[in-house]
């Protein structure tokens, strides 16, 4: 099934992938996004998608880079809060 | 009905060949003899064979020296394992002993494009015809027909796979890059193909970034699928060795290859850009330390490493032509604003020629697409890259790239392109005008799929503005659906209009605005047609014909082409239009029943199409006019009129137009009325070829039931049943027309009577919706007719129940509406049904009283199955009336005796109820009728089920033994007889 409204709406996600992901590289490939450099080489990025289309095509394009993924997960609803992204701890 | 065929020239769908070409073999490779073995083994054990890692992991590579390995020597041992193979690598041993048969490779490597189904299957079809220029023809043909948006794609990929089941070698279909196939259509009907294939004869291999979204555990643990994946492709620790230093010469030492190979886990992209990073590099033990000691993710180091070691000029080159799919010389030269023409000859050969054979011969990620080094790609996974360095460093650039771009594509014709450029450029006005100037030669082309994903892309606001592109998607809407949509648009376009007459300097000329408001009034008349609004048919098809140009006026029309030209294409689309619209003018005389206004206004048809040099919509009016001929009971005057419509449906290079089908069809009716049944299957036969060709779903549907009817006639229901289906998938699939709905419904009613499966049409008949008290329509007299049909049938069998009576009314009230609009056939199909009815009223009198009028009115024309169709009531009836001391018809009615005598008589069933079985359903059989009530196709079954489709087909088998029966709809009919369903 296709979910419900709730899914046509922006919402936060946080993505980890293995690989230091560089600031301004990210900028160009996941405008929007913020980094987060997390211990044993991996990355978590964090930002809104405008809906689940959106979200799958972050992920092509994650795979269209090699960048392996280890995990997906959406963290709110709506705008980005106003607060930055917290350094995480291992979120692998 | 409407036969859109278009005119023969110039149709084709533009097809690049870069796509299809095999990537040739660098000279230095590493040999992966355990790979190539694999998808040996592959072609061999199964149909399908699926390459799916992420980018950069060599899957091209590796099939383009796959299937130069097979090419160079089928069966033979690979002379890139034999050079390369090491003592302890026992695979080359396992690989010699291994024969392969000779196979045909041929190859497809796909971009985001070829989710229109029409271009996959297009560029297939190229594919195939690399190595069999024969096959698949039929089906390119019905795809670039402009009605081949509304055939199912199974129908076409059926005749497809018999063809290339007939080829000595067998095939290999190679997809490169099918992760960029979203579309679910595309996916469907590749799921079909591999599905249909026979066990020998095609194999398919998928290649591509991600595995496509069908289940594949089911395929997976049966065997019926190789796999590489990326833990496959990785380079091992000896393969990274061989690359790096006899590939690439670097001479590292152990410890230095260990590390990379560490660093990059065998990831092959990676380690192509270290080596390439580290040529040239004095010391390249600090390299491999600094690379390993690095945090940052490789790619983003190496593209910089690479980069940063090129000069000025190349680099330059890389970012900037980072933005193209594929690169030729010119287009580089367009992209990098290289005026060559403003040099001297002499000196213009340098610039991106050189650019590329320089990239090429370093390895910089050049792959070429042809042997003759004119078409080029960076890798994949490079010119992303490199796209975002571009896009980092010099964001103002990449507008300006793209509008260079665009405007070279279109300079070439290649508009797709373009229009992806024009969107990157950000410049939505050139992209829309590009649209503008294409839209309708693309509908022309039946490329709706790839049109509407266009006007989909352009802001809404922009397409309202513009009335060509309302225009343009009221025709695709109206192809493809939905329909419903269409009027929006249309008055969008007329919004527009209006806008565009106040403005002071209109967009169009007042000559391109009457042409809009004339397809406007084309696509509003064929709109009404399906509502059947018959009066706005009228009136609005002669707007079209007035609003659009015509031949008679040279000057206006020399003007107008050059108006036209300009912003929109040339003459012919305009006259698509226009002759579409007779075609629409034509048919509302005859639903009135106004014969003579309707043959004229067919005659006019056709001149119109003529003059429009669109002969297939002329055969078409030729064709109708035909039908409408029969119709009033001149059966040789339509068959005069076919034998026109069949001459003028030669091509130039003097060979039949796929519109030829239509007349073919209508002729097999004519022979099967007059129970010539062999003649008929063959004109039949060719008819239904042709009309796949021509992809005309309404006419095929004509075909496949008259066929049916034929074959019921001959005795054989079940290949009646099984011609039927393909009427019926047909109907399923697509948008028929209602009328062609009324011929379905005819005829499985009749296949059920015959099959005694008197439950089915009675449901049909309370589920239809009809009632004997409904107003008659001329449109759809038939379905009247039916009802009438299945009231007789159900009276037949209970003499007592009021059916009979019922269906005497409607058939004095269809009878009169018949002969009073001069319907003469059907006037006798309703005459004989009638006399069926007062016989089992046990009215004698007037049952012969019925007949005897009806064979007054179809001896002249000799019409036979009209009344052995209807069996042993009629044969009773003929037999008293030759029994009369005066009889009228008496020849006649012997003829039509003796076709009973010929007609073998339906064998009766022996079996009554479910405990009469021989042998009893098993309840995994039973499951499996349920589903075959259903319109499920055997590996939707088998889905369902989760089993093999084999193992379907094996139950299909044990259910047709058990109930002695020979097809699917021969097996419904019967477990409901004996209530299993």
């Amino acid at each position: 099934l296709a979910g419900g409204r709730e899914f046509d709406k922006p919402a936060i996600y946080e993505v980890c992938v293995k690989g230091a992901v560089d600031a301004a590289w990210a900028s160009y490939w996941f405008e929007g996004f913020a980094v987060v450099r997390l211990p044993n080489d991996e990355s978590l990025l964090m930002g809104q998608v405008a809906d689940q289309s959106a979200l799958l095509g972050l992920l092509a394009r994650m795979r269209d880079l090699g960048l392996p993924l280890l995990s997906v997960r959406r963290v709110g609803h709506g705008e980005m809060p106003e607060e930055d992204v917290q350094d995480g701890e291992d979120n692998g | 009905m409407f036969a859109s065929g278009s005119a023969e020239a110039g149709m084709a769908i533009p097809l690049l060949k870069t796509k299809l070409y095999i990537p040739a073999v660098r000279p230095k490779l590493v040999a992966r003899p355990r790979l190539i073995e694999r998808l040996d083994e592959g072609l061999c054990s199964a149909k399908l064979t699926l390459i799916s890692a992420p980018a950069g992991f060599g899957k091209t590579t590796l099939l383009g020296e796959w299937i130069h390995c097979r090419m160079r020597g089928a069966g033979r041992e690979c002379p890139a394992v034999s050079t390369k193979a090491r003592a302890t690598d026992h695979s080359s041993v396992v690989h010699a002993r291994h024969s392969v048969p000779a196979f045909g490779f041929s190859w497809l490597s796909l971009d985001a494009g070829d989710n229109d189904p029409t271009r996959f299957w297009a560029y297939v079809i190229a594919a195939l015809q690399t190595v069999y220029p024969d096959v698949g023809q039929a089906a390119l043909s019905a795809l670039q027909a402009s009605q081949s948006r509304t055939l199912p794609v199974e129908l076409l990929l059926t005749g497809l796979i018999n063809e290339v089941a007939t080829k000595s070698d067998p095939l290999v279909l190679v997809l490169d890059d099918f992760h960029l196939i979203d579309s679910a259509q595309v996916h469907e009907g590749i799921v079909f193909l591999i599905d249909s294939l026979p066990d020998q004869g095609m194999h398919v291999v998928l290649s591509g970034r991600a595995d496509p979204p069908w289940p594949l555990a089911r395929r997976r643990a049966r065997g019926e699928m190789t796999e590489l994946r990326a833990s496959d492709l990785r380079f091992t620790p000896q393969e990274a060795a061989a690359f790096l230093n006899d590939v690439t010469g670097l001479g590292l030492s152990a410890q230095d290859i260990a590390a990379l190979d560490a660093r990059t886990e065998g990831w092959i992209a990676g380690l192509q850009l270290a080596a390439l990073s580290m040529r040239g590099s004095s010391d390249l033990s600090a390299f491999v330390s600094a690379f390993s000691g690095s945090h940052r993710l490789i790619l983003d180091y190496l593209v910089e490493e690479v980069l940063d070691r090129q000069s000025a000029d190349v680099q330059a080159f890389l970012l900037q032509t980072s933005i193209l799919e594929r690169m030729t010389a010119s287009l580089c030269d367009a992209v990098m604003d290289m005026q060559q023409a403003d040099k001297p000859a002499s000196r213009r050969c340098a610039g991106s020629q050189e650019s590329l054979e320089h990239l090429e011969q370093a390895n910089l990620f050049l792959v070429p697409l042809d042997d003759e080094r004119r078409w080029y790609r960076y890798h994949h996974l490079f010119a992303e890259l490199l796209r975002g360095r571009l896009h980092q460093n010099q964001p103002d650039l990449v507008p300006v790239l793209h509008r260079r771009a665009s405007r070279w594509y279109e300079a070439q014709g290649l508009i797709d392109e373009a229009f992806g450029h024009a969107l990157g450029s950000g410049d939505v006005e050139r992209a829309a005008d590009l649209v503008e100037r294409n839209g309708l030669q693309m509908v022309v082309r039946s490329e709706c799929s790839t049109l509407a994903k266009w006007l989909e892309e352009l802001p809404e606001e922009l397409v309202r503005r513009r009335p060509w592109l309302c225009v343009c998607h009221a025709w695709v809407r109206y192809y493809v659906g939905p329909r419903e949509q269409v009027e929006p648009r249309l008055q969008d376009a007329e919004q527009a209009l209006r806008d565009m007459a106040s403005a002071e300097t209109p967009a169009l000329t007042e000559v391109e605005r009457r042409y809009v408001a004339g397809h406007v009034a084309a696509l509003r008349a064929y709109m009404a047609l399906q509502k059947e609004e018959l009066d706005r048919v009228a009136e609005l098809a002669q707007r079209a014909l007035d609003l659009l140009p015509t031949g008679d006026y040279a000057r206006a029309t020399s003007a107008i082409a050059l108006a036209a030209q300009q912003t929109f294409g040339t003459l012919p689309e305009v006259s698509y239009a226009r002759a579409t619209s007779a075609i629409a003018l034509a048919e509302t005389p005859r639903e009135r029943g106004d014969l003579a206004a309707s043959e004229r206004a067919y005659a006019r048809a056709r001149e119109i199409a003529e003059e429009c040099g669109n002969t297939p919509m002329a055969v078409s009016a030729v064709a109708y006019m035909a039908y409408q001929q029969a119709k009033q009971g001149r059966l040789h005057k339509a068959q005069e009129t076919n034998r026109q419509a069949l001459a003028l449906a030669i091509g130039p290079d003097g060979r039949e137009l796929p519109a030829a089908g239509l007349p073919y069809v209508k002729m097999g009716d004519l022979m099967r009325e007059w129970n010539e049944l062999q003649t008929a299957t063959r004109y039949l036969e060719r008819g239904i070829e042709l009309c796949l060709q021509w992809g005309h779903a309404d006419a095929l549907i004509t075909g496949y039931t008259i066929l049916a009817r034929v074959q019921l006639a001959q005795g054989d229901l079940g290949r009646a049943c099984d011609t039927f289906r393909n009427a019926e998938q047909l109907q399923q699939k697509t948008d028929v027309d209602p009328w062609a709905i009324c011929w379905i419904d005819d005829c499985r009613l009749r296949l059920w009577l015959a099959a005694g499966d008197l439950s089915a049409a009675a449901s049909w008949a309370e589920g239809s919706g009809l009632t004997t008290g409904d107003a008659l329509s001329f449109v759809r007299d038939l379905e009247h007719v039916n009802l009438a049909r299945a009231l007789v049938a159900r009276g037949l069998h209970r003499p007592d129940s009021p059916y009979l009576d019922e269906a005497l009314a409607l058939l004095a009230r269809l009878s009169e509406a018949a002969e009073g609009a001069g319907w003469i056939s059907r006037a006798i199909e309703i005459l004989v049904l009638r006399s069926v009815a007062l016989l089992a009223c046990g009215d004698k009198g007037m049952a012969l009283e019925a007949l005897t009028r009806a064979l007054t009115l179809a001896e002249p024309e000799g019409y036979v199955r009209t009344f052995v169709d209807e069996g042993a009531p009629v044969r009773e009836l003929l037999g008293k009336a030759a029994a009369c001391p005066v009889a009228p018809h008496g020849e006649y009615v012997g003829q039509l005796l003796s076709a009973f005598g010929a007609a073998p008589e339906k064998k009766a069933r022996a079996l009554v109820s479910s405990s009469d079985l021989v042998e009893p359903l098993t309840e995994r059989e039973v499951e499996v009728l349920r589903l075959m009530a259903t319109d499920l196709t055997s590996p939707e079954m088998a889905k369902e089920l989760v089993v093999s489709v084999n193992t379907v087909r094996t139950h299909i088998q044990h259910i047709y033994q058990k109930l002695a029966v020979h097809s699917r709809y021969e097996a419904v009919s019967r477990a409901r007889e004996l209530s299993l369903l």
